[in-house]
């Protein structure tokens, strides 16, 4: 039956496109790609699209449950929920995006110097990315907290913290793997510096993976910021966060249940929408990485 | 496998060093000591000058760390900031019902997560795949406390079926195991999707090699091939996933008792965290690190065990 | 039981997003009680399809036309169920690679056990007596220690033992041996061989030999198909094939034997060209490409069968004159 693959191998390429616009007609990836689009718009346009100001305290209108005035209704304070669970979204991409971004960079250098750097080096560097990556995450973020205090700053460090490993790791790997490859040897051996070597060179053929890997742990970060502000140590309050909305509404969860059903379901559609593209991209980019674990 | 296990348990303890350090590295750089830290700006310089002391903060930072490790030995992980109770009692008070809660979340999801599996597997390319495949990309997508929440609101709040707060009565099991139930679906519920994905996916590797056309041309049931033949390949790789998710757990533990106030480990470093109750903090990280390090060693001997492979690299 | 194997006119095509592969077209062969059967050719000729489809192995994507006759039955037309019944029971298949032809996680004796699963009326003490009978029989000694050790532990000449007598404890009438010997080094190839020739004496089932391996052919079969390209090209008599190949194909191969060579060559004789694709076959003889005999009728037409006598056929324009 070698046959049979032979015979693959030798029809012209010409899947790639349709690959992609298979993709697409999944309806499954389709409604990701909505919902994803949606987060976008939402936290770019927040200032249009909020009716309410996030912050303004009414407090004669506290704990109002739906109505035409205030579609999700109001928290404690009497303030707009929609409006802060649109404002909510901004927060959370702002976060994930700069903190993932952090990571990745600091990942790269890391995992480039590993991969292309002395022996001794790349022996230091990997311990210190296996002895991060075998902690029990959350309890090394936790200690960073305390020690640093919660806030925008403290949260996004701990997940740059504690994300970097593995970019560093996917890079060094793919820097060695290329390191002695023919075009590598050959700039090399014209006395290319090995600054230009890295990132003429050897950067832009190592950063695909680690953008699709980046890519599907933007939800995971989203997850993050959420859960360490429903426990009141990310995000400082009066800032709209899904996680802080998440704490107000479980404080009166008997009194104003629409508060926490209001405040999970964007959080909830956000990271289902997020991980399903994220699923589909890397079927469609690099159908051999491995899937995401729960959080 | 001797020689395995003492290299594992080696890299092991050199983790924890390493955390440790870092820590108070990370406290040492940080503007302010853990006094004021813990006291606020407005304590008196007496309160502040008696709790420096109470925590040894007066030593160098080399002593101090010194003075950790060895009374961490001897089982003594320094003192609560405000109730001066040894950190060691807490954390063992704790440790059972977080223990308890993750050991049940990681049983439900292997009973759950396994079977489905392997049914995606011998259904494969059928509906009932392609549905098991998109619940569990949902299920695993889905924030844990968001579940704990949500179920809190159905199931204890609105149809007041499960209670919504603690661990039960202390001796009464009905209570206990009815005060489990929602904390311990909340974690596990991802972990199914998890699991179950990655027995198909290792499943369905395993099934294209030639061992599995040896069993099929002896026309072994396909129930038996999916179960025995390609099972006990698959699993191994599940295992070691497991194993390093099992932070995962950890961490999910820590949101979920937040908010069924299940007093765990979760529950009181939270709590510490929030309270800057250094010692208690960094007490619990210490203990939680090392359980889960000793159980990830242990996962990687189960592995060693199970596949005789990788026992006869190890063996002599 | 004991019966004929009868494949007419079979064609098996799989279904691939390049198109059809016609991976084997119109296939006769015959194979009566107690012969040894031999199929040679070259890689991706269609022998390991063949062997898939009589194994009743084939993957969903192939099509099946014709019939394989075995007995009364005709194995083509049999349902999932019924094919599971005959695997293991009356067909047995001694797979290539015996390397990786056992599960690497459970024991010799786990397997063997569970491959006597039709067996359901003997118990488990019993099975492992007749695993220790078949293992003294294929030349193992100490059985029970080998039940004991995983496939790992085992020389690659020893678990091909294990896989004949794996094939062979589950008393088939057609035991299909998928190239025994082309993943051993030439002492074990030389041992299996004998093994092989020994259990034919008191074997009375049909056996079928793939190898690409000419030497293999000719030291155990009776009658020999020469497959290229999906199909048979010629067959015969053992004898025939090796003394009186009528198929340029045959011959070539034949002539590229190193075993047969006489003298020293300066250069190892090839056949010029390589297999033609199966998904645009040639309109005529699909050998023409390639074939130093070549003439007018062979790129047009599809070569005839020309029967040249009882048991020796052969598919060639350059036949019939």
């Amino acid at each position: 039956m070698s046959s049979v693959a032979e015979l693959g191998a030798s029809i012209p390429d010409r899947q790639r496109f349709p690959r992609l616009r298979a993709m697409m007609s999944d309806p499954v990836i389709a409604i990701a790609v909505l919902l994803v689009a949606g987060f976008f718009i939402t936290a770019a346009f927040a200032p249009w699209i909020a009716p309410y100001s996030p912050t303004k305290i009414d407090v004669l209108n506290k704990l109002q449950p739906p109505s035409a005035a205030h579609w999700f209704g109001t928290d404690h304070l009497g303030r707009d929920l929609l409006s802060r669970v649109i404002y909510g979204a901004r927060t959370a991409l702002m976060i994930a995006i700069v903190s993932v971004a952090i990571a990745g960079v600091i990942g790269m250098l890391l995992g480039l110097i590993a991969g292309y750097g002395p022996r001794w080096l790349d022996g230091i560097l990997v311990l210190t990315f296996d002895s991060l990556n075998s902690l029990p995450m959350i309890m090394f973020a936790l200690a960073i907290i305390t020690v640093m205090g919660a806030g925008t700053g403290t949260l996004i460090l701990v997940i740059a913290m504690t994300s970097f490993p593995s970019y560093a790791r996917l890079i060094r790997a793919q820097t060695l793997a290329l390191k002695n490859s023919d075009y590598i040897v050959a700039e090399r051996l014209l006395d290319a510096s090995p600054p230009r070597i890295l990132f003429v060179h050897l950067l832009p053929n190592v950063i695909g993976p680690l953008i699709i890997l980046l890519s599907m742990d933007i939800p995971v970060v989203i997850m993050v910021e959420a859960g360490l502000s429903f426990l009141g140590l990310g995000v400082r309050p009066p800032t709209p966060s899904w996680g802080s909305i998440l704490y107000d509404g479980y404080t009166s969860i008997r009194s104003a249940p629409y508060m926490v059903i209001f405040g999970g379901l964007p959080l909830v559609l956000a990271t289902l929408g997020f991980t399903f593209l994220g699923e589909g991209l890397r079927d469609y980019l690099d159908p051999r990485m491995k899937v995401g674990r729960p959080a | 496998m001797l020689t395995y296990a003492v290299k594992r348990i080696g890299l092991g303890l050199l983790i924890l060093v390493f955390v440790m350090v870092t820590m108070y590295a990370a406290v040492f750089l940080v503007p302010g000591d853990p006094a004021t830290v813990a006291l606020g700006p407005r304590a008196t310089p007496e309160l502040k000058r008696l709790l420096t002391e109470r925590m040894g903060l007066d030593q160098p930072v080399w002593w101090q760390i010194i003075e950790f490790f060895r009374n961490a030995l001897t089982g003594n992980l320094g003192y609560d900031v405000w109730s001066n109770r040894p950190v060691s009692t807490l954390v063992l008070e704790a440790l059972p019902n977080t223990l308890i809660l993750g050991t049940t979340a990681l049983m439900t999801a292997l009973i759950l997560g396994v079977p489905l599996g392997c049914l995606a597997v011998v259904k494969r390319g059928t509906l009932a795949d392609h549905l098991i495949g998109v619940l569990s990309v949902a299920v695993i997508a889905v924030p844990s406390f968001v579940v704990a929440i949500y179920s809190l609101l159905l199931f204890a709040v609105t149809l007041r079926w499960l209670p919504a707060i603690g661990a039960g009565e202390a001796g009464d099991i009905g209570s206990q195991v009815r005060a489990l139930i929602l904390p311990a679906l909340a974690i596990a519920l991802g972990w199914i999707g998890y699991i179950s994905r990655m027995v198909r996916a290792s499943m369905m590797e395993v099934m294209n090699e030639p061992h599995i056309r040896t069993a099929r041309s002896f026309g072994l049931p396909e129930w038996k091939i999916v179960s025995k033949y390609a099972l006990r390949i698959a699993i191994i790789p599940t295992i070691s996933l497991v194993a390093v998710g099992l932070g995962g757990i950890l961490s999910s533990a820590v949101f979920v008792e937040a908010v069924f106030s299940r007093p765990g480990i979760g529950k009181l470093i939270t709590d510490a965290v929030n309270t800057r109750n250094y010692p208690v903090v960094m007490g619990t990280v210490l203990m939680m690190t090392a359980i889960y390090v000793s159980i990830t060693i242990a996962a990687d001997l189960l592995i060693a065990r199970l596949d005789p492979r990788v026992r006869d690299v190890f063996r002599g | 039981m004991t019966a004929s194997l009868t494949v007419e006119n079979l064609s098996v095509r799989y279904r691939t997003p390049h198109g059809s592969v016609h991976a084997l077209r119109h296939v006769n062969m015959e194979a009566r009680p107690g012969e040894v059967i031999g199929i040679v050719g070259e890689s991706g000729c269609g022998k390991s399809t063949l062997v898939t489809a009589l194994a009743n192995l084939l993957p969903a994507n192939a099509s099946v036309d014709g019939s394989i006759r075995y007995g009364a039955l005709d194995l083509t037309g049999l349902d999932e169920r019924h094919r599971r019944a005959l695997r293991g029971d009356e067909i047995a298949l001694v797979g290539q690679d015996p390397m990786t032809a056992f599960n690497p996680v459970l024991t010799i004796g786990d397997q063997l056990i569970d491959f006597q699963h039709h067996r359901k009326d003997i118990g488990r003490a019993d099975k492992k007596n007749r695993i220790a009978d078949m293992l003294a029989k294929v030349g193992i000694s100490d059985a029970d220690r080998r039940m004991a050790n995983y496939p790992h532990e085992l020389s690659g000449g020893m678990r091909q033992r294990v896989a004949i007598a794996a094939a062979l404890l589950t008393d088939p009438g057609l035991l299909i041996a998928d190239e025994p010997t082309t993943a051993l080094d030439v002492t074990m190839e030389a041992q299996i061989i004998h093994l092989l020739r020994e259990l034919r004496r008191e074997y009375n089932g049909v056996i079928i030999v793939v190898s690409h391996h000419l030497g293999v052919i000719a030291e155990l079969c009776d009658r020999v198909y020469v497959m290229y390209a999906g199909e048979v090209v010629e067959s015969g008599d053992v004898d025939a094939i090796f003394h009186d190949a009528r198929h340029p194909y045959t011959r070539a191969l034949l002539a590229c034997d190193p075993a047969r060579f006489h003298e020293r060559l300066e250069r190892l004789p090839t056949i010029p060209g390589s297999l033609p694709s199966l998904t645009q076959l040639p309109v005529g003889c699909v050998y023409a490409p390639r074939c130093a005999d070549c003439f007018e009728p062979c790129p047009v037409h599809p070569p005839p069968v020309v029967r040249l006598s009882a048991d020796h056929a052969v598919s060639c324009h350059g036949a019939r004159a």
